[in-house]
């Protein structure tokens, strides 16, 4: 059974994977339905309930494809787990970069900012090799800079001619 | 001072809460699944638990040849396949308990052998287990069908025999053993 608190943590996941409130839901709840159909007594429930919720968003990704994946390059030189901690980012950016980023970064953004796991617990997670996530962080980093340089002044400058055509 | 990035992705997130009739609904799921895992879990549990322990207290009962009533039940088997002559071939069984006078126990009419339906045929001494017991031959009155009864005193390091009857077969014989009256009767034969 798990608590209003521990259901609140993975309907920010849904979020984290659907970047969308209501398509956030469905996920968790179509996963729960499953979860609890299980019907039985499970070791980590927790991590098992997570492990749906991933697999059914990710069927739900090859049945319909309402998000697109994205080609990994893993050839880039790998780096440390903290070079994430360095980036500043306001409220506002912050928003901006999740709505920026596809599934795969911002299902990894939310595990490493808000459920803090390690590099070495994020492969574990995603089944993939450590030095692979270290890429990914690595890859991510450089993609949140240049979405803050480049695509959030943009966007900012986008917002705001718009707002005087309308004026 | 502006904060990090990882701090404003947390707070971004910890806003994102569960509307109170999303919370309602999922919670009411849970709750309806648990009565009824909670109800299935519990048949399962105790329909496994009387599985094994049946199947162990047959297996120590009958099946470990040194157990003290696989060995009766071998020998009450065994006797029943000799099929020897009767000493004493009356349907009373007071004539048989004061035929066999070296006998220092009671002979019982079973309850679980009514005299309507079962008639005696007569008795011999004999051992089992080197305790001097009685074998009686009896006979269905309805199909004729022969089986062997055997009584002994109680045994006292059986006393996880009791008056419900434990079956098991035994050189080709289903042999059932019970408690009754302080004495341990066998029953032999198909």
């Amino acid at each position: 059974m798990f608590s209003r608190e521990e259901l609140n943590q993975f309907y920010r996941y849904c979020v984290a994977l659907t970047g969308d409130e209501d398509e956030a839901y469905d996920l968790l709840q179509d996963s729960f339905e499953k979860f609890l159909r299980k019907g039985r007594d499970v070791h980590s429930a927790k991590a098992y309930f997570r492990g749906i919720i991933r697999n059914h968003f990710i069927d739900q990704y090859r049945k319909g494809a309402k998000h697109g994946f994205t080609e990994l390059d893993e050839n880039i030189i790998s780096t440390n787990e903290t070079s994430l901690e360095s980036l500043i980012a306001n409220k506002e950016e912050a928003r901006f970069i999740l709505n920026a980023l596809d599934f795969h970064d911002r299902e990894l953004l939310y595990l490493w900012a808000v459920e803090e796991y390690t590099a070495k617990e994020l492969a574990d997670l995603l089944k993939s090799p450590r030095g692979t996530i270290l890429s990914k962080l690595h890859r991510l980093k450089i993609k949140i800079k240049q979405c803050l340089e480049n695509g959030y002044e943009k966007d900012i400058k986008r917002k705001h001619q718009g707002k005087l055509r309308r004026a | 001072m502006k904060k990090t990035l990882k701090e404003n992705i947390k707070e971004n997130y910890a806003e994102l809460k569960l509307s109170p009739e999303q919370w309602r609904s999922l919670d009411s799921l849970q709750q309806n699944r648990a009565g009824k895992h909670g109800i299935r879990f519990f048949l399962k549990i105790s329909f496994a638990a009387m599985a094994a322990s049946v199947l162990l207290l047959s297996l120590y009962l009958f099946q470990g040849s040194g157990s003290l009533a696989g060995k009766i039940a071998d020998e009450v088997a065994y006797n029943h396949n000799k099929n020897v002559q009767m000493e004493i071939k009356t349907a009373s069984i007071d004539e048989v308990q004061s035929f066999l006078s070296k006998i220092d126990f009671t002979l019982i009419h079973s309850e679980r052998l009514p005299l309507e339906q079962w008639e005696l045929l007569g008795g011999r001494s004999c051992s089992i287990q080197g305790r001097l017991a009685v074998q009686m031959k009896i006979q269905n009155k309805a199909n004729g069908k022969l089986k062997t009864l055997y009584q002994v005193p109680y045994p006292k390091e059986l006393s996880h025999i009791k008056s419900v009857p434990m079956e098991t077969y035994a050189s080709g014989v289903k042999v059932r053993l019970w408690r009754e009256r302080g004495l341990l009767l066998g029953l032999a034969g198909g």
